[in-house]
């Protein structure tokens, strides 16, 4: 094949499609990421970074992040061997439930822990860190582990070597690329974590995140929020860089088999091992959502979604705009999304390689910057702050690169040869993509518009930057539900939170459906 | 009559396709037959307009079609590998080219329908295309190409990918058809046994230029040059 | 004159005429949006403005935005487009942010002669004072009384270690009460401050991020575990007026050493539709009868001292000796540096 053939789609069509993700993102990331640079040294950067409450933020978000990511992977591991090396009946199940923390917005896993009674506390947030990244490490690792052929681990066990031995000099080093992904998924989670210790963290427990919101927010500080950010970026930036070059580095084909041959069913004392693991951390994740549950029905939850508080307004009434807000949310992020995967998988084009970097740029980053950035940047030459469409469009910056990442694979595997095949049958550029491209990704986009109504449904960070009191979403609700006295409206918090998890629980189980190998996962 | 004239086409510093000038008559089947780099494919490409020409022209009865786009020449086009749509069905395959011709919707169903019997694939019209074996496949690329008469029909390795046995079938098959149907056709293939079925004449392509034309005995006989009479003894 | 000129004259008296017809005042909005801290709308009821809107045929709407700060960030913020016509809570201790930002338009009220006029900061008139209070230590009596204890009488008393681990405060940035008191402590002991809360710290303080949550979770008559805490001096005739059985005598008494007067303004925000009616409606946050229910409502004082307070207040209230304040221009000036080194001390 010829390296570089005259692309079937002409430039210029390519740079009219490009021309809508490309206003997006330079409008709704790209220029404010440069207003907050230019906040941050005009308050002279240098000044500020060796500030030693920064460093005290900075020192908390890093070590909290660490501890939370081996935590995770020692609670995790366990589960990870009993599901990926034994079949038992259960064992789908088990694999299924253990996904549902990590799909439950922030705000909701944090409000389950404050209805342990645990707001306040570093263990509550690590606790909590832990609950919602146990998946992560079962399905990154045991994804991996699933696969290694057990013959590898029986010749050193042929050759004199205890299971333990086994383990630690055959079976770790095997899964190491996987633990190192997983890790490094972890860590950038807790890194930039902001729901869950916002709610949690009480006062003085602070993480890059939440001191961003602090300074922002409720000190107004703008070129402080702004050091911070840039500080924050480039911590995220370091690990992306450091996680994309190791990231080549996979477990040799050697000792991969089908997943089929290497579950066995447990045996003798294997038996009780694998089901002590999956019982007990089955058992030990299911307490907070239902003590979430009972507390929510025992203080009657639901029922105060109807009462209406005079400062924060009726709770239901939350439910209705963030409904509104998603479904919007979503069919920007569709038409945004669809346009960017079409350039990004032209592949070959300089441009599509650049634009897949830039797309991701938002994803990289954390909610709470895109919030900030919205607040120091949209005020001019329209001032967006002040109107409805700012929640929406937050949204949809955030969950543009989630649709770009279900359909520009999708996308690509569509042979060249078959969009030329139309061509050749007569039908034009727009024709090609109307009924080719368009029908072989419409699966791919309804699981693309279910992630963005989920990643709506449950955005907390960026959020609380921009929502104002008419426009609050379910999860603002829920955290000033939490900041009001009184018991009712605690209540009504959990109610909430037990709604917006059911809510997300449906939607995903939806996606679900419509999901198969061929659609990527997260 | 298709006219090629100067035809040259690089990618970046190699010229895939050097100073081409050939004729195919009406009703006339030529197979261009090379190596593999030889540059046959680019050329079929270059004529369907899927490959830009840096330098000479195409042209159809004299019209020049060099800055028309692919699906405005009227061509038919059968890819390696077939390039079947995998989210229709056999019919719908076949019916892509009528509909984009806006044919009404009886018309359309009659001529798939009668195109599918010729390629005798009646039976499996409703069936997805991504349940077909290989040589079913190549005939609904076949169908599909035929099917809204193209002026000329061009066929890139079609049979390509299949086994010995079914490809002596199928290149006799082919042939018939397209005898039937009187169309004009261009066939690249490396096999020489496959181009003598097929063609009234055979071009050769060595890298990127038309070396020698004739029918095949022509070329056994009187070989231009001692890499013609290596390549096809 | 050229005809070209001379129709550009007419098309401008044109449209300086359709200007002074369609000019905004002269038009009677349906609704008038008060955007206020989260404790200002707590107390608004139906009744609130009823004769207010009675009178005018003008609803009065309530945007709750948070805390004090937040209220007046979300209101810069907004500056161009704002989320209501008249802002009511800004205190002291934002004013001049408030100011400088430009969120206000100039606006005197013909009953401002009945305001105590002390409470006027801003030379300017943007904003207009509607009540004062004072924030002062309260504790619980029957815990003092229980551990045999004496409550505490001066500031200098809290770093006493017999006060260790009774004392509740609130995080300043976050907080009005908080900074306060805040405000208080750097008054009192002028560059040596941060040693007081250094001391405080040793001295177990615990800090919370806001003023209901801490009352009412946090200090011993509700239930919480420490019977000191930053509440206002009217709390005592609060706890009165909501005790559950009837009672002349306030379970909680006021530290009067130590307290800081805030002053509560409302003004009308720049890019309000309507400040004519926005302007009425400040009036009428002075007249007697809007002024009447402030103390039992939000348990501050009236800034119109044509106004009698009520019983329960006048015999429950302890009016401090000599409240401290502040120039708003020196909080300004040294707000953020101060809380930078506050935070520093308190969560290192």
């Amino acid at each position: 094949m010829a390296p570089d053939r005259r692309p079937l789609t002409p430039r210029r069509t390519l740079w009219a499609v490009a021309a809508i993700p490309v206003a997006f993102v330079g409008y709704l990331f790209v220029y404010p990421m440069v207003r907050i640079l230019w906040l941050s040294l005009s308050e002279g950067l240098a000044d500020l970074v060796f500030d030693r409450r920064l460093a005290g933020v900075a020192w908390f978000t890093l070590w909290q992040a660490v501890v939370s990511t081996l935590l995770t992977l020692v609670i995790a591991a366990p589960l990870t061997w009993a599901v990926s090396r034994y079949e038992f009946p259960g064992r789908r199940l088990a694999q299924a439930l253990v996904v549902v923390p990590f799909v439950l917005p922030t705000v909701v896993v944090g409000t389950a822990f404050a209805a342990l009674g645990w707001r306040g506390s570093v263990g509550a947030i690590l606790a909590a860190h832990v609950f919602y990244n146990v998946a992560v490490v079962v399905r990154t690792v045991g994804g991996l582990w699933a696969r290694i052929d057990r013959r590898v681990e029986e010749a050193a066990a042929m050759l004199g070597a205890s299971p333990w031995t086994v383990f630690r000099t055959v079976t770790l080093p095997l899964l190491r690329p996987a633990i190192f992904a997983a890790a490094s998924i972890v860590f950038l989670f807790t890194f930039t974590s902001f729901g869950v210790i916002l709610i949690l963290g009480g006062f003085g427990l602070a993480t890059i995140e939440v001191e961003i919101y602090r300074q922002a927010v409720i000190i107004f500080d703008l070129p402080m929020a702004a050091v911070l950010t840039l500080l924050q970026l480039a911590g995220v930036m370091t690990l992306l860089t450091y996680y994309a070059r190791r990231q080549d580095r996979t477990a040799s084909p050697l000792v991969l088999a089908a997943e089929t041959s290497t579950r066995r069913r447990p045996t003798g004392r294997t038996r009780w091992l694998v089901g002590g693991s999956v019982t007990a951390t089955l058992a030990v994740m299911a307490i907070p959502p239902g003590v979430l549950v009972a507390r929510a029905l025992a203080n009657d939850g639901f029922g105060r979604l109807l009462d209406t508080d005079p400062v924060v307004g009726r709770p239901i009434d939350a439910v209705p705009t963030s409904l509104w807000f998603a479904s919007i949310a979503t069919l920007i992020a569709l038409v945004v999304g669809m346009c960017a995967a079409f350039v990004v998988s032209r592949r070959g084009s300089r441009l599509s390689q650049w634009f897949d970097v830039v797309l991701m740029l938002p994803l990289g980053t954390s909610a709470v910057t895109i919030g900030f950035g919205f607040l120091v940047a949209l005020g001019q030459p329209v001032d967006l702050r002040a109107t409805t469409v700012l929640v929406p469009l937050a949204h949809a910056l955030v969950a543009v690169p989630f649709v770009v990442r279900v359909m520009a694979p999708l996308l690509r595997s569509i042979r060249p040869s078959v969009r030329e095949a139309a061509a050749m049958l007569g039908a034009s550029p727009a024709q090609v993509f109307r009924h080719v491209d368009l029908p072989i990704v419409s699966r791919a986009a309804l699981v693309g518009a279910g992630f963005a109504f989920v990643v709506s449904l449950g955005e907390f960070g960026a959020t609380s930057f921009v929502a104002r009191p008419a426009t609050t979403t379910v999860p603002v609700m829920i955290f000033r539900l939490l900041g009001r006295p009184g018991t009712g409206n605690f209540a009504a918090a959990l109610g909430l939170a037990v709604l917006l998890g059911a809510l997300t629980a449906v939607v995903i189980l939806a996606i679900d459906r419509f999901r198969s190998g061929d659609v990527g996962s997260f | 009559m298709l006219q090629v004239t100067n035809a040259t086409v690089r990618f970046g510093d190699t010229t895939a396709v050097d100073d081409v000038t050939l004729q195919v008559a009406d009703t006339e089947r030529v197979a261009i037959l090379g190596p593999s780099g030889s540059g046959k494919s680019t050329l079929l490409r270059a004529i369907g307009g899927l490959d830009h020409l840096d330098e000479g022209s195409v042209a159809w009865d004299g019209q020049d079609l060099t800055g028309v786009p692919p699906h405005r020449r009227r061509f038919g086009f059968m890819f390696q590998g077939y390039a079947l749509f995998p989210h229709m069905s056999v019919r719908q395959n076949v019916a892509f080219g009528l509909r984009m011709e806006h044919r009404d919707h009886s018309e359309v169903t009659t001529r798939t329908d009668e195109v599918l019997s010729w390629v005798g694939m009646s039976d499996f019209a409703d069936r997805s295309v991504e349940a077909l074996s290989g040589g079913e496949q190549q005939r609904v690329a076949l169908a599909r190409t035929l099917a809204p008469e193209p002026r000329l029909v061009m066929l890139d390795e079609p049979l390509g990918a299949l086994d010995r046995a079914l490809r002596e079938r199928l290149i006799v098959e082919v042939t018939d058809l397209l005898r039937q149907a009187g169309t004009t056709s261009l066939y690249v293939t490396h096999d020489h046994e496959e181009a003598a079925v097929f063609a009234d004449r055979i071009a050769l392509l060595h890298s990127g230029r038309l070396v020698q034309s004739g029918t095949l005995d022509e070329l056994r006989h009187a070989p231009a040059d001692e890499w013609v009479a290596d390549f096809i003894r | 004159m050229r005809p070209g000129r001379l129709t550009t004259l007419f098309g401008a008296v044109l449209v300086l005429a359709a200007c002074a017809t369609d000019d905004p005042a002269a038009e009677r909005p349906d609704t008038l949006t008060i955007v206020s801290h989260d404790s200002f709308a707590d107390g608004v009821t139906d009744d609130t403005f009823a004769s207010f809107t009675e009178s005018t045929g003008i609803n009065v709407e309530i945007v709750a935005a948070g805390d004090a700060g937040s209220t007046v960030n979300q209101a810069i913020l907004t500056r161009d487009n704002p989320i209501g016509d008249v802002l009511f809570g800004v205190d002291d201790a934002f004013l001049s942010r408030a100011l400088d930002e430009d969120i206000f338009v100039p606006y005197t009220s013909e009953l401002a002669s009945n305001v105590i006029p002390s409470l006027f900061l801003d030379p300017e008139d943007r904003v207009t004072p509607i009540d004062y209070g004072d924030v002062c230590l309260n504790y619980d009596i029957a815990w003092f009384e229980n551990a045999g204890l004496a409550p505490p009488t001066s500031l200098e008393d809290l770093v006493a270690p017999e006060y260790a681990g009774l004392l509740v405060v609130m995080d300043p940035a976050q907080s009005s009460p908080g900074l306060a008191f805040f405000l208080a402590t750097i008054d009192r002991f002028g560059s040596e401050w941060p040693g007081y809360w250094e001391s405080l710290v040793a001295n177990d303080v615990a800090v919370v991020s806001g003023w209901s949550s801490g009352y009412y979770s946090d200090f011993s008559h509700h239930g919480g575990a420490r019977p000191l805490i930053v509440s206002y001096a009217s709390s005592p005739p609060a706890e009165v007026i909501f005790a559950e059985g009837p009672t002349d005598t306030a379970p909680t008494g006021v530290v009067t050493d130590g307290c800081y007067r805030q002053v509560e303004f409302a003004g009308i925000l720049a890019n309000s539709a309507h400040p004519q009616a926005a302007g009425e409606l400040i009036d009428f946050m002075l007249s007697p009868e809007f002024q009447e229910t402030i103390p039992t409502t939000w348990f501050v004082f009236p800034a119109n001292d044509t106004v009698e307070l009520p019983e329960v207040f006048a015999d429950n209230t302890v009016v401090p000796v000599d409240p401290t304040s502040m120039d708003p221009a020196e909080i300004a000036a040294n707000r953020d540096e101060w809380l930078a080194t506050w935070r520093q001390i308190v969560a290192p």
